[in-house]
């Protein structure tokens, strides 16, 4: 169940904060446990199995944890049986049948495909869990004994399926002993239904006109319908990410957690090294922590650096999609922060305005090939940014498409930069925030619900053809 | 006792009363098959299944017979044989009993879904300016063709999601038109020839309310315009991804209304079209290279739509 629909909104979240509020100090994180597990089974409802999956996981990391604790010895050997296990696990569900079709490639070979459909958030709770378990071999974290305090950190719905990234350190403390005061759980309440407003309001209006042109065929269209097409995207990428992030965040506050920022304004970033320090942050946290860092970072040489650093990159690709073009995603991502390490960084950084410029072209370009699987498509799609594909079937196409989704694209624009959030901040601080933040999340919060119900009310309105 | 045992021993039992939960849960709560979908499986039931549509009555015998039948004879028809315009047309006849004798089209259902066989009523080429006073009424597949493969002084009143039910809320959206309601397009001239597209997004309504709705639609074109030839053009079929994960919007169900539609066919001022066998592949599904989401053709493949309405017209 997504966070923007009725049965979350209306249902599943009331109650659920209902009961935990009622329930006594020590049966929280019971409750929390309970309700992710209902809210995982409700995702898996087609794949039960999957809900089998994750608990044996949770369980299976209890031991190795308690065993990595308790044996200095074979600590390793531990580590490498839970790390096996977990990436296995992913590896399973999501790479193998990626390798299988590209291994078919080669002669004689007809391997069959497994068909597996991906368990719910299975990307995101292998790098929690995995995080635990190496911060337990390191030291840095205590073993978790209870299992229901270490299934709460696991399970815990509003980061259990898209992030952010928690890292048991992040929580520990909170796990064992939080409070939930009146002020936190209003603030965490606004940060959510800003979070399903940038969501339902921003996200899934501009979503409409990627896929327009999807439906259209890319050669099909004009330069500049191409052009609106992936400024599009990456303004509803953004949105639904960071406002999926942003209602875990609320959600957290809310239970009496505070989970790690995830995004910081990357729109207004002037470098792609500054960009991935302020998109997924949690993500850029996890593959410094256990892999560019362990692996020696820029310590080891400047040769060893651009090797690390490409293989975190090829890796964050790769985590992204089993497919060519998140691999080479990645690759783009990794050539153009190796250049800015070596010549142009520090320049753009100084020079904001050229930085900026920079940017609005590299991010709709690096999002082109997250955007499109098919690399022959991406080639359509280029020729047609920079027109010389074949001529438009409809050459006024764009201004059809600016009518329906022009207010989106500004309104977007607007909310890719700090503006509105230091006029929330500033109206938050002011004294008349009582009268003006409950019509605020008024308004949020109605019309979000109108959109969805607009997008349910008929049942058969989600085919409108 | 110290505190980690504590907690082991707290955590076993919590396995242990999950495990027992869900066994009993599996026992007597969840333990009923979870019921079929038609819809929802990957591979149809094998169906065969051959209907027969008359003028008036449809007719489903059940019986295994040939996967192709041959385009019928009409009362009021002048053309017989195949259709050569289409390649999966193939030549063998219905070995089945056809008890109906004015039947319009024959439809064999496939396993995946129908081919439909267009009565051609000896329709011929269009002369110039053929489509001047031509109206086209439809849903995004209408839009569609309005904007990839114009007839450039033909009226268009279409919009995304149009079916009978909301024709009179709807404005169009497509040049000419747009911002008008149906009422004032249909009252702004005297259309000679009046072509229709409805259906798919009414799918999922009261059958026989649809089917009401469309007869009403017609008879209320044919008040407006007494002198048109009314088109009615069957639903473009989905793809078979499409199909499958839908028990609603599937090609049974698009069929079933089709044959409806080709029904209401009088061969004297309403006539039937069916450009299915321009996007279908073999197993009458939309091609899927055809299209992204299933239901829309590419852009550019509204050419081949256009080209034949321009080869299946009635002169008088």
């Amino acid at each position: 169940m997504v966070f923007s629909s009725f049965d979350f909104l209306l249902w599943f979240f009331p109650f659920c904060v209902a009961v935990y509020l009622l329930a006594r100090k020590k049966a929280k994180n019971l409750v929390l446990l309970f309700f992710s597990i209902v809210f995982y089974a409700y995702g898996a409802l087609e794949t039960p199995a999957y809900l089998y999956l994750i608990l044996i996981s949770v369980v299976v990391n209890w031991v190795i944890g308690i065993l990595i604790g308790k044996n200095n010895k074979g600590k390793k050997f531990f580590l490498t049986v839970g790390l096996l296990w977990d990436f296995g696990c992913l590896f399973v569900f999501k790479y193998l049948d990626f390798f299988i079709r590209n291994l078919n490639h080669l002669p004689l070979l007809h391997l069959p495909l497994t068909n597996l459909i991906l368990p719910l958030g299975i990307s995101f709770f292998t790098f929690q869990i995995a995080s635990y378990l190496i911060d337990v071999y390191r030291g840095d974290v205590q073993v978790e004994y209870d299992l229901v305090d270490l299934g709460t950190y696991i399970l815990m719905f509003p980061q259990l399926i898209a992030g952010p990234i928690v890292r048991f350190s992040d929580v520990q403390k909170q796990l064992h002993k939080r409070r939930v005061t009146q002020k936190a759980f209003l603030d965490g309440l606004q940060i959510f239904v800003i979070g399903l407003g940038k969501k339902v309001l921003l996200a899934n209006r501009l979503a409409g006109l990627w896929d327009d042109l999807q439906n259209v065929g890319y050669d099909a269209i004009s330069v500049r319908a191409a052009w609106m097409g992936i400024a599009a995207y990456s303004m509803q990428l953004y949105f639904d990410f960071a406002g999926y992030s942003q209602m875990a965040i609320g959600m957290g506050k809310m239970f009496g957690f505070k989970f790690p920022k995830n995004f910081d304004h990357p729109y207004l970033s002037t470098t792609m090294t500054e960009f991935w320090r302020r998109w997924h942050m949690t993500l850029g946290t996890w593959f410094k922590e256990y892999v560019y860092f362990p692996l020696g970072g820029n310590r080891k040489g400047r040769g060893r650096m651009y090797f690390n650093m490409f293989v975190v990159w090829t890796l964050t690709g790769f985590w992204h999609g089993a497919d060519w073009n998140f691999i080479l995603w990645g690759m783009l991502l990794f050539c153009l922060l190796a250049l800015e390490k070596t010549f142009y960084g520090k320049f753009l950084t100084k020079h904001k305005a050229l930085g900026h410029l920079y940017m609005l072209f590299w991010i709709p370009m690096s999002w082109l090939l997250f955007a499109i699987s098919d690399l022959k498509q991406i080639g359509v799609y280029l020729s047609k940014l920079y027109g010389y594909g074949e001529p438009a079937i409809f050459p006024t196409d764009y201004a059809r498409y600016f009518e329906i989704y022009g207010k989106w694209l500004i309104l977007g624009l607007l909310f890719c930069t700090a503006l509105p959030e230091n006029l929330y901040k500033k109206i938050k601080r002011s004294r008349y925030a009582p009268v003006l933040i409950i019509p605020i999340m008024a308004v949020i919060l109605g019309a979000s619900f109108y959109c969805i119900y607009k997008g349910m009310n008929d049942p058969f309105m989600y085919f409108r053809f | 006792m110290n505190k980690q045992n504590y907690q082991i021993i707290k955590s076993i039992l919590a396995i242990v009363l999950c495990v027992a939960f869900l066994w009993t849960g599996k026992k007597f709560i969840w333990n009923q098959e979870p019921a079929e979908e038609p819809g929802l499986s990957p591979d149809y039931p094998p169906i065969a299944e051959i209907t027969v549509t008359s003028t008036t009555t449809s007719t489903s015998l059940t019986s295994t017979t040939t996967t192709f039948a041959d385009t019928t004879t009409s009362g009021t028809g002048t053309e017989t044989g195949t259709e050569t315009d289409f390649d999966t047309t193939t030549t063998s006849t219905v070995t089945s009993t056809t008890t109906t004798a004015s039947a319009t089209s024959t439809t064999v259902t496939e396993p995946g879904g129908t081919v439909t066989i267009p009565q051609t009523d000896g329709m011929t080429d269009a002369p110039e300016g053929y489509f001047d006073d031509a109206l086209f009424i439809g849903d995004s597949r209408m839009v569609g063709l309005a904007l990839y493969a114009r007839f450039p002084n033909a009226t268009y009143f279409a919009s995304t999601g149009l079916d009978t039910y909301k024709i009179d809320k709807a404005t169009s959206e497509v040049e000419g038109t747009k911002g008008q309601k149906f009422a004032n397009v249909l009252a702004a001239k005297d259309y000679g020839k009046v072509y229709i597209m409805l259906g798919i997004n009414e799918l999922g309504y009261d059958r026989n309310t649809t089917k009401q709705n469309f007869m009403n639609l017609v008879s209320r074109i044919k008040t407006a315009c007494p002198d048109a030839i009314i088109y009615i053009h069957g639903n473009l079929h989905v793809s078979h991804k499409r199909a499958d994960r839908d028990s609603i919007v599937n090609n049974v169900q698009i069929n079933e209304y089709n044959s409806f539609l080709a029904s209401l066919a009088d061969h004297v001022t309403t006539f039937y079209l069916d450009a299915n066998p321009l996007f279908d592949a073999e197993d009458g599904y939309m091609r899927s290279d055809y299209t992204n989401d299933g239901v829309h053709p590419f852009a550019k493949h509204y050419a081949a739509w256009k080209e034949y309405l321009m080869t299946h017209v009635i002169v008088r």
